[in-house]
């Protein structure tokens, strides 16, 4: 992959991924810098990526894994309010609704969110769903049906305040 | 209420303006220096060498898709699908690959690697040797589970090379229905045998990959079920088969996560036969003045201070100490030793060196030590140990184990693996145990010279490019660019507005301060020793603190290690002084400085007194990239806890700058 290819795979799919992984992990800073850091990462590879059938899967995959690996080491959870150097990320026009959507996905265990996100955020059929995973495409069919299902009773036991404390609207 | 469906629907949508926070061009600068980081000898320590210039290098590329690159170790990389050299061990599955057992907190750690088919059948399902489906060469591996008290596991993977990419497809579809089928005879298979799962699995790479998953009775058991786990890949004249057998009452399912790696190594460029190639490559002896010791206290006279000094007859770290939860590092089968120990008041000290025939044998007996702290998360009670265990960005790879008593004590241990070499390092004392996270940076900080010096073993022993520059080989420039960029900010940059003033950068600006500790003048760039031929600085003064930045270039290499080494020297042992301000003594220690780079980062603040009211201080990081130092110091009234909160931010911008340095001051450029 040449430069001018994966500057436009850059500029195309920078934002839809971030959304996706931001769903993913709820936490829009985050997802913004893992996403930067698996794009940096695809270019230091991209005799990988010239190989990969679906290059934005990998980086998504990738930029999920390192979101995840943040998590669990905690560190950045630490952080104070009074940073010396640095300021967070601008976060995008989104609605309450959409910050309480994302606030119900992180309360699904993680199989089923990250399911449900591919699905029906990143627009993916479920057999590619099943590959980018690597999971049976029976597996995710389930994952999919106990999420819809969990996702829909959390929105609404959480309403009126809680989690859907900007969702008299909707 | 809508539909949730639709929400998260419109949930991509909502961030459809969302602000591209870098331009593409940074995007790939940082993908160039991942990937040049990534093929450096010594990487990603605070306290140890950038290898690309302080020390010459092992040219054993076995891959690598840039020829401008520098000369690497000797880790793989990816290549063609259809590779051109030789199968060699280096493409089987390794146990870094292999990772849990599933549904267990054990690891797969591989204990024999040999070529050809060897004794016992590679897969219970086989009908026929490996090799006499016409692979040639083959090499196989045979994992355990450890520990072993908690899971019942074997994992075995062998990979052959065909004739042609005809040949070995013709296997891999002839493997896939015996497989599965399994149709061997009743004294392997056992009885019981249940086909659960068959499907084809993405890798990525390669040309395809297959999972089958069984359940059965192993022969010979007493009717305890496993789980029987088979994937196969083939990359173009290349199969591998890996195979696993779990005793677990869930489906297994770690095939799927095994393959992709299986894959990318199967279709490594590069190889040989180990047992051929390494025995020219790799170290053998260690020295006797090998500086094992470096970095520990020095004899002050005391009778508390008692040191076993380097010797190979000195009992072996690793059956003296390292173990948990009863389990043991078995001993390595070592060609060289050295190994010292250190007592000195309530503080203990232990060091080994250890050279192995190759460097496989050093990632196994990794993979041991891994295992053993990996499977004794908690130990005992009152007290009880509680151990986490990472992995450290020192030499080759390295390990990082805390272990912090609920009481009074805490160790770090720390193994780092250069090639064929590994040093272990422990300290334990009787500081608190939360306190275990400051007792490791310090010793990493002191492993520095110790790592810098097996790399350098490891470096003059292999075959060196004799173009490589020295350290002591005059540095491309030495001056700092005007333009460099040491303005640079996390965020947003500070403007000049009144209330706060920006200064630079400038060949002129006085930017970090000269610092004293314990009485001596640090050897940092800074504002007491202005050299603006050779300098750049940065200032920001607001009410916020100050942010002073001096960037210096020297004439060489060495100049600049010379300057880092004695910058060590000074801060080693000094833990409170006088400003002779009048106010309470300053309290000095370090942070964790991992940069990518060579680098320490420290700081002090005052200690807190009935007298004392503001609470302020000092933080600097020091960083070193080929032939140049920065110093970016931040000083403020700010508390300890404030301080340490923001060190790590520090140590990041640090690393950005020194991604600049890179291009400009390393042997190599950018």
């Amino acid at each position: 992959m040449e430069a001018p290819e994966f500057d436009e795979l850059y500029a195309a799919s920078f934002r839809r991924i971030t959304s996706q992984v931001y769903a993913m992990i709820g936490n829009y800073d985050e997802a913004t810098e893992c996403v930067q850091e698996a794009f940096a990462r695809a270019w230091a590879h991209r005799r990988k990526l010239d190989k990969a059938q679906y290059p934005e899967a990998w980086i998504r995959t990738t930029a999920y894994r390192l979101a995840v690996s943040r998590w669990r080491r905690t560190k950045l959870a630490k952080r104070p309010v009074d940073r010396a150097v640095g300021a967070p990320t601008e976060m995008p026009g989104i609605d309450e609704s959409h910050v309480a959507l994302v606030a119900a996905l992180k309360q699904l265990p993680e199989a089923q969110r990250q399911a449900l996100v591919l699905h029906h955020i990143a627009d993916l059929p479920i057999h590619q769903i099943a590959a980018e995973v690597g999971v049976p495409e029976g597996t995710i069919k389930a994952r999919l049906s106990r999420g819809r299902t969990a996702l829909a009773a959390l929105l609404t036991d959480e309403a009126p305040g809680g989690l859907a404390g900007g969702m008299s609207h909707v | 209420m809508s539909d949730p469906i639709e929400k998260l629907t419109r949930l991509g949508d909502a961030l459809e303006g969302a602000p591209m926070p870098l331009p593409a061009s940074e995007i790939r600068a940082r993908g160039d220096r991942i990937r040049r980081r990534r093929q450096t000898l010594v990487a990603g320590v605070s306290a140890a060498v950038v290898a690309a210039v302080a020390v010459p290098t092992v040219v054993l590329t076995v891959g690598g898709d840039d020829r401008s690159d520098a000369p690497v170790a000797p880790q793989p990389s990816i290549s063609d699908s259809v590779p051109a050299a030789p199968l060699s061990a280096e493409n089987l599955l390794t146990s870094g690959d292999a990772g849990k057992v599933y549904g267990s907190d054990s690891t797969w750690v591989d204990y024999s690697t040999y070529r050809g088919d060897g004794q016992g059948s590679y897969h219970p399902c086989a009908t026929a040797s490996f090799a006499s489906l016409g692979a040639k060469p083959l090499y196989k591996r045979e994992f355990n589970a450890v520990p072993s008290d908690t899971v019942t596991g074997w994992m075995t993977a062998i990979a052959g090379e065909f004739a042609t990419a005809d040949d070995a497809k013709a296997a891999y579809d002839q493997l896939s229905d015996e497989l599965a089928a399994c149709t061997a005879n009743s004294d392997t298979v056992g009885k019981n045998y249940q086909l659960l799962a068959e499907e084809d699995v993405a890798v990525g790479i390669g040309d395809e990959a297959h999972r089958i998953l069984a359940s059965f009775v192993p022969y010979g058991t007493r009717g305890f079920n496993e789980e029987l786990e088979t994937g196969l890949v083939l990359a173009g004249n290349r199969l591998e088969v890996v195979v696993s057998g779990v005793g677990a009452q869930d489906y297994v399912e770690q095939m799927s996560a095994i393959l992709p790696a299986a894959a990318q190594r199967l279709v490594l460029g590069g190889g040989g036969d180990l047992s051929t190639e390494t025995p020219a490559t790799w170290p053998t002896t260690i020295r006797a003045d090998f500086p094992l010791t470096s970095g520990w206290p020095t004899d002050d006279g005391s009778s508390e201070y008692r040191l076993d000094p380097p010797n190979a007859d000195n009992e072996s770290m690793v059956v003296a100490a390292l173990q948990a939860c009863g389990n043991k590092v078995p001993p390595p089968g070592v060609i060289d030793r050295l190994t010292s120990s250190l007592s000195y008041g309530s503080a203990s000290y232990r060091r080994e060196l250890e050279l192995f025939p190759t460097d496989q044998e050093a990632i196994t007996f990794l993979a041991h030590v891994r295992a053993v702290y990996d499977g004794c998360r908690t130990e005992g009670s009152a007290p009880t140990i509680t151990t986490t265990l990472g992995e450290g960005g020192i030499g080759d790879e390295s390990i990082d184990v805390r272990r912090a008593s609920d009481g009074v004590g805490r160790t770090a241990i720390t193994a780092v693996r250069v090639g064929n070499g590994v040093v272990l390092d422990l300290v334990s004392d009787e500081g608190n145990g939360s306190d275990t996270d400051a007792l490791a940076t310090q010793a990493h900080e002191n492993l520095a010279d110790v790592v810098a010096a097996l790399a350098d073993l490891e470096g003059t022993s292999g075959s060196t490019d004799p173009s490589t520059p020295g350290p002591d080989d005059p540095a491309r420039t030495s001056t700092v660019p005007s333009d460099f960029p040491l303005d640079l900010a996390l965020g947003a940059p500070p403007a000049d507005d009144g209330e706060t003033s920006v200064s630079g950068p400038g060949p002129d600006i006085a930017g970090a301060e000269q610092e004293t500790a314990c009485g001596t003048v640090l050897t940092f760039p800074s504002s007491g020793t202005p050299d603006p031929a050779h300098e750049l600085g940065y200032a920001v003064s607001g009410i916020e603190g100050y942010d002073g930045r001096t960037i210096h270039a020297y004439a060489n290499a060495q100049d600049a290690l010379d300057h880092m080494a004695q910058l060590r020297d000074q801060l080693q042992g000094c833990a409170t002084d006088s400003a002779g301000d009048g106010l309470s003594d300053r309290i000095w220690r370090s942070f964790n400085s991992d940069t990518g780079y060579d680098s320490v980062t420290f700081g002090w603040y005052y200690e807190a007194t009935a007298n004392q009211g503001a609470t302020a201080g000092n933080l600097f990081t020091v960083e070193r990239v080929g032939n140049a130092i920065v110093t970016i110091q931040w000083g403020g009234e700010y508390s300890a806890d404030t301080q340490a909160a923001n060190a790590p931010d520090q140590v990041e911008l640090a690393q950005r700058i020194g991604d600049q340095m890179d291009c400009d001051f390393s042997a190599d450029g950018c």
